[in-house]
């Protein structure tokens, strides 16, 4: 092997990791994406299609072979087609993931999950009341049953409007309704996807996008959005709080068990297991020093923002946070989880514990989660790590000494919270031109660009060209990692943002949680723009998915030009090999919903055309570019 | 001299050579934009698939060692290189009259629509090892001497007898 | 009479690719394609030559695609037309530039002093050389077409070896 580490990654822990496990003879990401190399070219493009079994057929991107396949369907169809796909890929595991916080709230509200409580009564009445839900003279529990059980509607809604998407400024709310894509149900426009794309129905590449949009929507403003508002009820609505990222959270002495994966709903409960007495005093018995959770990904996110509890990583670390020979249980629910994962543990003595219903994994020790005994699910888990803690074996651990400060924690609430109850004082230092604009970047990690350099790279830019970042998933991890989340990066920001940002003492990046809580970013840009009256398109805003990976990226993508934000992306989407499909998304949808998608791998050229969208924004609006 | 080698037994029609052919012949060398470009960049691999019997077999210029193409151009826009016997086509000299395509015994001469004028394989003069090889999955094509692939192949079908004899003396 | 056969070849009228092909293992040194096109032009402008004992060669006009022929002809007598090259007797100076510079000896002065050449008898369905082939040595058809049948037929031979040995295998 002896890859060039620093090739593949810009952060000095991933880099340690990767020589060990080179060292070790053990294979990683990067090293399977070599051996993946060439990719198929039609693949790349989009072109091949699988979705009959006349097929898989595929066009010939430089036109000298096949132009249609056996059904007649031309690189635009085929692309459209697999877009979409990927699109209600991406809105379904949203959107079932806020189905199962949903659940969890409702059984919780019955007196079923008596784990869960509600942490945030205020939330739950500005819930209720969104849904016109009388609270007057109601136990909480009540008024909980009643609202989770129209929370679930809204994913067998028929005609809708989703309730959430009513968030929305009056303007965007328009633009929607005039191009037909305001979405009438969760689950009904994921079907209809997939009956769209099924051989012989939907068959123009315009028609098939645009129900794209009306699909992510449904995830943005629907699916996301109730998942980040029912965790918020039933964990607390995060604010900011100071905690570490990196692999060099891990205790050399403790018994490490990392929550990685997406939801809260179970890792929550490990947090609160691992602090148990009972559960302490066996480590100690085992011969450690106690118990440290760590997050990974965006479960790390979760329990980051509410809880502080420190982060070992983003995407492409979870192989090597077992490769630290330092975890006892890496503890997972859905999504982002490499199957890889299992083979790995097998090589050390760590407990690969798969948690949810709906995903196992091979090599991995099921202990599968219910809400009803959710909490004594997480003791189990916790007493299995800490028994494993003898086991592992000191030679083989190697903690990076890496991790970095980083303050977390802004929900929507927290950042109008902190700026006095309403966006005033950010509109009046945007207006001032202090602040330029406002940065959305988020996203996964992609073995395509090297590790961490396209989101560290474009955040720095845009702070030190006065552009407030707001940052989620796996970007905010590399942010954290990077120190950019500490209050003392706004000395890496330009002049204007840094006296807003000392001013204020928070960091020129901030943290608004999971890759479900860019359902934040929304409520916080429909907030700006209703506070100025205008639409969320005329905001000085843009957004940008430097590493980004996932089908749940591809859906993100297109709710946030739906919903009105230039947006830019660091790899190629599966694409350029229809030109009209193409087309439509860099330029023809701008007309549909005032924003469209740019693709620049170079994070230095993203921010530059991120820069220049802000400060076209900026005249829009009569200020100072 | 290495050439490059086909095994048909390999071959999964996937046509991987054929796009990297093309995208190594482009102006950009990038996939992603070699699609925008135009003229559309020209592959010089073919994946011909045969029927009768459901084999695919990535199809390239050979470069015979005494190539018919070179024998019959009558302006010398085909040449061979005395060295590498690579057959190599010169567009300024062409004058598309087509003889060499009626006298490749595998359809291995092209035609530049834009230009008139043949094209052909040059084995990648820019790359170590030709495009279509390394974009071949699964093996397919492989470039080697013809000597170490004979003698692989030699191995195989030793190791297949063996395993027979061996098979047949067990029972 | 008009049979399947001719009925198809109307059609090929309309492509701008069409040549007409030599397969020279077919070829019987027979000369009908000469007589047939004296008789349509008073004087044949394709002729069988037999090289040594190796084989027998129709040559006629290659309607090159850069033609040399119409790029030396100074009054534009000889034009290039798309993949043709076509000829207007009006503006020949029978300067002989032309017969100079073909490459394969296809243009000629007839006995009136006029330069002759193939026009691929742009009047008829199939010009009457192709029809008069006992054994279908010329054929006229789309150049291209005929070049990917030549790679399918390579492609074939070479599947059929595969699947007498590890095709099989494979099924």
């Amino acid at each position: 092997m002896a890859k060039n580490v620093n090739e593949r990654s810009i952060d000095t822990a991933t880099r340690t990791m990767l020589l060990e496990a080179d060292r070790a003879g053990i294979e990683t990401a990067w090293d399977r994406f070599e051996k993946q190399q060439p990719q198929c070219g039609f693949g790349q493009l989009g072109v091949c299609c699988r979705n009959c079994n006349m097929g898989p057929c595929r066009i010939d991107p430089f036109g000298e072979g096949p132009e249609r396949g056996v059904c007649g369907a031309t690189a635009d169809i085929i692309v459209a087609r697999n877009l979409l796909r990927m699109i209600a890929a991406g809105a379904a595991a949203h959107s079932d993931h806020a189905r199962d916080a949903v659940m969890t709230f409702k059984e919780m509200a019955e007196g079923k999950a008596k784990s869960y409580q509600i942490k945030d009564g205020a939330k739950l009445k500005a819930l209720a009341d969104e849904y016109h839900i009388p609270t007057a003279g109601r136990s909480p529990g009540e008024v909980a049953l009643e609202l989770a059980n129209v929370l679930l509607s809204e994913f067998g809604k028929q005609t809708g409007p989703i309730q959430f998407t009513l968030r929305a400024p009056a303007k965007r709310l328009l633009v929607w309704e005039k191009a037909g894509i305001g979405p009438r149900g969760i689950d009904r426009e994921i079907v209809e996807c997939m009956h769209r794309t099924h051989i012989g129905v939907d068959n123009d590449p315009v028609h098939l996008l645009l129900h794209g949009l009306r699909t992510s929507i449904s995830d943005g403003w629907g699916g996301s959005m109730i998942a980040t508002d029912v965790q918020d009820v039933l964990f607390g609505t995060p604010k900011p709080i100071v905690s570490e990222s990196n692999l060099g959270v891990l205790k050399a002495d403790e018994v490490n068990i990392i929550v990685h994966g997406h939801e809260p709903i179970l890792s929550e409960m490990i947090v609160a297991a691992a602090e148990d007495p009972e559960m302490i005093n066996l480590a100690i018995e085992m011969g450690a020093k106690g118990i440290s959770v760590a997050g990974m990904c965006c479960t790390g996110n979760e329990v980051l923002m509410r809880h502080g509890i420190p982060t070992a990583g983003n995407f492409l670390q979870q192989e090597l946070a077992v490769i630290t020979g330092a975890v006892e249980a890496m503890v997972v629910d859905v999504q982002c989880i490499m199957p890889a994962l299992g083979n790995l543990a097998g090589c050390y003595h760590t407990k690969f514990i798969s948690t949810s219903p709906k995903a196992d994994f091979p090599g991995a020790l099921r202990m599968e989660y219910h809400e009803e005994k959710a909490l004594e699910t997480a003791r189990e888990i916790v007493r299995v790590a800490v028994e494993n803690y003898p086991n592992r074996d000191p030679s083989r651990v190697n903690i990076p000494k890496e991790k970095s400060a980083c303050m977390v924690g802004f929900s929507a609430e927290a950042i109008l919270g902190a700026l006095g109850g309403t966006p005033q004082s950010l509109i009046d230092a945007i207006i001032s031109g202090a602040v330029k604009g406002v940065g959305a970047v988020v996203g996964c990690n992609n073995v395509k660009i090297q590790h961490d350099f396209g989101h560290v790279n474009l955040v720095r830019e845009l702070i030190k060209n006065d552009v407030l970042v707001v940052t989620t998933g796996c970007n905010a991890i590399a942010c954290a990692k990077a120190g950019l989340l500490k209050p003392e990066a706004a000395k890496e920001a330009g002049p204007g943002l840094r006296s807003v940002c000392e001013a204020l003492g928070v960091p020129p990046v901030l943290h608004m949680g999971s890759c479900v809580d860019i359902s934040r970013i929304l409520v916080l840009a429909a907030a700006l723009a209703n506070h100025l009256g205008v639409d969320i398109s005329d905001l000085p805003a843009a957004g940008a998915a430097p590493e980004w990976m996932s089908e749940k990226a591809v859906s993100i993508g297109a709710y946030v030009i739906a919903s009105g934000v230039y947006t830019v992306l660091g790899t190629v989407p599966p694409v350029l090999g229809s030109p009209e499909v193409t087309s439509v998304l860099t330029k023809g949808v701008e007309g549909v919903v005032g924003a469209a998608f740019a693709v620049e791998p170079d994070p230095f050229k993203a921010a530059k055309l991120m820069i220049g969208k802000i400060e076209e924004k900026r005249r829009g609006l009569g200020l100072s570019a | 001299m290495k050439e490059i080698l086909v095994r048909p037994e390999r071959c999964m029609g996937c046509r991987s050579c054929e796009i990297a052919c093309a995208v190594e012949h482009s102006g950009t060398k990038s996939l992603f934009l070699a699609v925008a470009e135009k003229p559309a960049p020209r592959k010089r691999v073919y994946v011909e698939f045969a029927p009768e019997h459901a084999i695919s077999v990535p199809m390239v210029c050979r470069h015979c060692e005494d190539a018919p193409c070179v024998s019959v151009c009558p302006t010398g826009a085909l040449r061979q290189d005395e060295v590498t016997r690579i057959v190599t086509h010169n567009p300024e000299a062409c004058i598309g009259c087509w003889t060499c395509a009626s006298v490749c015994s595998y359809g291995m001469i092209g035609r530049n629509r834009e230009e008139r004028v043949a094209i052909k394989c040059d084995r990648c003069p820019d790359l170590e090892v030709p495009a279509c090889v390394a974009a071949c999955p699964t093996g397919a094509l492989v470039f080697k001497e013809v000597e170490e692939f004979s003698g692989s192949k030699r191995v195989e079908s030793a190791l297949k007898l063996a395993r027979g004899v061996a098979a047949g003396s067990g029972r | 009479m008009v049979d399947d056969g001719d009925a198809a070849r109307v059609s090929l009228r309309g492509f701008d690719e069409l040549e007409i092909y030599v397969d020279l293992w077919r070829c019987i040194f027979c000369h009908a394609c000469e007589v047939a096109c004296e008789r349509v032009h008073g004087s044949s402008r394709i002729s069988v030559e037999a090289v040594k004992d190796w084989a027998s060669v129709p040559v006629s006009c290659h309607h090159c695609e850069a033609a040399p022929c119409a790029l030396v002809c100074p009054s534009g007598a000889l034009t290039q037309e798309e993949a043709e090259v076509a000829f207007e007797a009006g503006k020949c100076t029978r300067c002989g530039l032309c017969i100079i510079a073909c490459p394969f000896g296809a243009v000629d002065l007839d006995p009136a002093a006029m330069v002759q050449k193939c026009d691929l008898c742009p009047e008829r369905e199939v010009p009457p050389c192709i029809l008069t082939c006992p054994t279908e040595a010329l054929v006229f058809g789309d150049r291209f077409e005929a070049t990917e049948e030549l790679r399918k037929r390579a492609a074939s031979r070479i599947a059929q070896s595969y699947a007498a040995s590890v095709g099989r295998e494979r099924a």
